[in-house]
């Protein structure tokens, strides 16, 4: 009995029953779903685009930013 | 992917799911989420020249969105807070984009609290920023998101135990008591 006390204070003392780290694990969850479809493919090809337009103005400048 | 040979590009695209995560869980709208994260991408770029190579560009982009954000709110004068949750139904995700139930719960006590605390509950537990950062994102002082998040915590605390979360049930109640008689 005295033990079984123990561990469980030990689990809270260590987070695992508190309602902010709960909150926190949940939230990581939340994110973690979302960015699990990963980049959807119209960002990645907006970003292409930025940067092709972006190294014709380049080459016109001729390395002016370099 | 394709290679990250422009820095600027690399930094935007390592930083883009987690921004990406953020704008869903603000808005609790999927479709409108990727509108500002695109948004986003769209200014961050137009506006790189200004950013300082070696700063903070995870938190200069969340402040462009985040702004994007509220911005985008007032024109269309849209109700910002929606605490009584009568559009949290209508504001469905995309079906699946949360698996569990659980999680959806979770969802729905977010959209639950007004857009400040959410916000800086996200930005400090979710997208990994020190209260500082957030409060530069936010444009407010350290203390005022100090106690937002607390307030965004203790009231998602409530809205979960209401409807009978399991993980905040009796155990919270009692763990008080358990506490102190191990303390003692």
């Amino acid at each position: 009995m005295p033990h079984e006390h123990i561990g469980k204070n030990v689990d809270r003392l260590n987070g695992h029953k508190d309602p902010n780290r709960i909150i926190s694990q949940k939230l990581k969850a939340l994110y973690s779903a979302v960015e699990q479809e990963g980049i959807p493919d119209k960002f990645m090809s907006l970003l292409e685009k930025l940067d092709e337009a972006e190294q014709k103005a380049g080459s016109k400048a001729d390395h002016v930013n370099e | 992917m394709s290679e990250a040979s422009d820095p600027f590009k690399r930094d935007l695209l390592a930083v883009l799911p987690n921004l990406r995560a953020f704008a869903v869980s603000l808005c609790g709208n999927a479709d409108r989420a990727d509108d500002l994260v695109q948004d986003a991408i769209l200014k961050a770029w137009g506006a790189q020249d200004r950013f300082e190579i070696g700063t903070n560009i995870k938190a200069w982009i969340f402040t462009i969105l985040r702004n994007e954000f509220y911005s985008q709110a007032r024109k269309k004068g849209r109700e910002v807070q929606d605490s009584d949750g009568v559009f949290t139904e209508k504001l469905a995700v995309h079906p699946g984009q949360y698996g569990s139930l659980d999680l959806q719960d979770f969802s729905k006590a977010l959209k639950q609290l007004p857009e400040d605390q959410r916000e800086a509950l996200l930005l400090v537990g979710a997208s990994g920023f020190a209260y500082e950062e957030v409060a530069q994102i936010c444009n407010c002082r350290v203390g005022t998101i100090k106690s937002r998040v607390s307030r965004a915590r203790a009231r998602l605390q409530e809205i979960l135990e209401i409807e009978g979360e399991s993980d905040f049930g009796p155990d919270r109640s009692s763990a008080a008591t358990t506490l102190r008689s191990f303390a003692s």
